[in-house]
């Protein structure tokens, strides 16, 4: 594990004994350790305070943290992959479209009552509309479109998502879904439980390897297709695994946590440069900085809010849109 | 000041029922008063959502009376004395071109008190020119909380939507709580207005009984992961869940004296329940 790496999950560490330690319920951080190594079984009595504890740091904040993680991760190693396989820094699933259209998979489902047949569904569909979207935009990518065309084409595929999302409101058997609609656009992390931490695990994890094993095939990619193809490089698997690894990731995190944008844009800037612009250790150290970004960024938000929690959609835009307007200014700056 | 006028105007008037003022309303509130307090013939139209049972307790009532979309068109068709409005709806200029052709606008409060309830009862009563109405409902009103109020029920109850939203102080909720007599847990901690009930707090210190209204509001995936988190369930499943069924306290109007009594038969009934135990 490289020194960054290392640093990363240290860094990592500590937010989630942080995050495990704030709430609506003072603990210390002895009562927090005492209770993650004994969690709480079954239907016990709730009236015993020590059985409290351990459901409040076992039920209500572990599985919090842990979909933070998955997410975080997700966002992040999938920012990197595309942005390796487009070689284009701007690729980030939320501003390419694909997380759009997950959410517009997600809403259909739900809003048409698709959710209420098996919950897995819920997942498949967000999956499935960002399968669509991932290969839209790889389609066009593939006619050696330049960065302008791959972002317009992004940004014409997220406002069709949004359109659709739209409309799904406006059809919506009921009226007054529009509120939670757009509540699930807005992305949250809140009162979630390890039901759904179990329905987005394991497609989060083949998700997870697809990406993580296409590190060396996208540092062969740095030197330009035919190069790639040169040096042994399957170009069509390498599409296909990072088209089915990116839908699978952002998929499962906005199935269960709604749109969190700009964390696969800004993860791989803040740490490109320091894995000496490796495609391949990018992916990790990404997922593992995506994982930290959005952790802290939850735990910024339970700290700033007071009786009505913030949304954590709404939190990393605020931090990743100026970040996104710098990263336009000074690749202009440097292109004069 | 207009409004004052109009008020003295009205109550130097004989109130024979010709001479009653027309009287359109324009929202599902509104409705409520002026289907309870206004003469038949005088109500011209009422809002088309008080059709709606999902939405109106009155809907048999309201079904009687031809229905208008709160636009200022048939408003001006229909040419009524006065308007029934809430707050939201009529935006400032409307309001000016309604009352430019010599129709008032009055704008139906939004109460949370039994206090605040009685005084804009008496309002729409004054304004209809059902003066003896009014008196007459508030009457009955006082004489069924004075009821309810004799007898105490000490139980600690939590207002609980399925995204974990509850009512603290200076809501109709915890209004209708201390007309039962219950100890609102909201309120007890502190909080004032709408507010969430978070879940850790929920585990450490749970209520003697839940109390959910179904709203069709409530009905979301998104809305609802606070009530299908496992814990949430489980103190649901432990404790008594009383239901106010129908939409009577979505209006704060009088008609919470009828969510509070049919409250207080449920609490009364886990009491009975509670003896019968061995």
């Amino acid at each position: 594990m490289s020194r960054l790496n290392a640093l990363l999950v240290l860094i990592l560490l500590a937010l989630v004994l942080f995050s495990l330690g704030i709430g609506a319920v003072p603990l210390s951080l002895d009562e927090v350790i005492v209770a993650l190594l004994q969690p709480a079984t079954g239907g016990v009595e709730l009236s015993d305070p020590v059985v409290q504890q351990r459901i409040i740091v076992n039920e209500i904040r572990l599985p919090r943290v842990l979909l933070a993680i998955l997410v975080g991760a997700s966002l992040g190693a999938a920012g990197a992959a595309l942005q390796g396989l487009l070689r284009n820094p701007l690729a980030e699933p939320g501003l390419l479209g694909v997380s759009s259209s997950a959410s517009l998979g997600a809403v259909l489902c739900l809003y048409y009552g698709f959710a209420t047949l098996t919950p897995w569904l819920l997942p498949a569909a967000a999956m499935g509309c960002a399968a669509l979207a991932t290969l839209t935009l790889y389609a066009i990518t593939r006619r050696r479109a330049s960065n302008l065309t791959l972002i317009l084409a992004g940004i014409a595929l997220s406002s069709l998502a949004a359109a659709l999302t739209s409309l799904a409101i406006n059809l919506a058997p009921n009226p007054t879904d529009m509120q939670d609609i757009v509540l699930w656009l807005m992305g949250s992390l809140s009162d979630r439980s390890f039901a759904d931490v179990r329905l987005c695990l394991p497609f989060i994890l083949i998700g997870l390897v697809l990406l993580l094993t296409s590190g060396r095939a996208l540092d062969a990619l740095t030197l330009g297709e035919d190069e790639a193809a040169s040096l042994g490089v399957n170009l069509a698997r390498l599409r296909l695994q990072i088209v089915v690894g990116t839908a699978l990731c952002v998929g499962a995190s906005v199935a269960v946590t709604g749109a969190i944008g700009f964390i696969g844009l800004v993860v791989p800037h803040l740490l490109r440069r320091w894995v000496d612009y490796h495609p391949a250790r990018l992916l990790g150290s990404s997922a593992l900085g995506g994982a930290a970004l959005l952790l802290a960024a939850d735990i910024v938000l339970r700290l700033v809010s007071g009786a009505q929690e913030l949304m954590l959609g709404v939190v990393t835009a605020l931090i990743g849109a100026p970040f996104f307007l710098v990263l336009v200014l000074r690749q202009r700056r440097a292109a004069t | 000041m207009r409004r004052a006028l109009f008020l003295a105007l009205l109550a130097s008037l004989p109130t024979a029922a010709s001479d009653l003022p027309r009287v359109v309303s324009t929202n599902v509130c509104a409705d409520q008063l002026a289907l309870r307090l206004a003469a038949p013939t005088q109500l011209l139209s009422v809002s088309a959502q008080s059709q709606d049972a999902r939405l109106s307790s009155m809907s048999g009532l309201a079904r009687r009376y031809p229905a208008n979309h709160a636009s200022a068109e048939e408003i001006i068709a229909l040419h009524p004395d006065l308007v029934l409005a809430s707050r939201r709806w009529l935006a400032h200029n409307r309001a000016e071109l309604l009352r430019r052709h010599g129709i008032e606008v009055l704008v139906v409060p939004f109460p949370t008190s039994w206090a605040e309830i009685f005084a804009s009862t008496r309002l729409v009563a004054a304004s209809l020119g059902r003066e003896a109405e009014g008196e007459a409902l508030l009457a009955d009103v006082q004489a069924r909380l004075s009821r309810l109020k004799a007898h105490p029920r000490p139980l600690r109850a939590l207002y609980l939507r399925p995204n974990g939203g509850s009512a603290g102080r200076n809501t109709y909720v915890d209004t209708v709580f201390q007309s039962v007599g219950l100890t609102n847990h909201q309120a007890e901690l502190g909080r004032v207005g709408w507010g969430r009930f978070d879940l850790e707090t929920l585990v450490v210190s749970p209520p003697d009984l839940f109390v959910s209204a179904d709203m069709p509001i409530d009905q979301g995936y998104a809305k609802s992961a606070y009530a299908r988190h496992p814990r949430v369930q489980q103190l649901i499943a432990t404790r008594p869940v009383l239901q106010i069924a129908g939409n009577r306290w979505g209006c704060s109007d009088w008609q919470l004296i009828d969510s509070a009594e049919q409250l207080a038969a449920q609490v009364d009934g886990l009491a009975l329940a509670e003896q019968g135990r061995p």
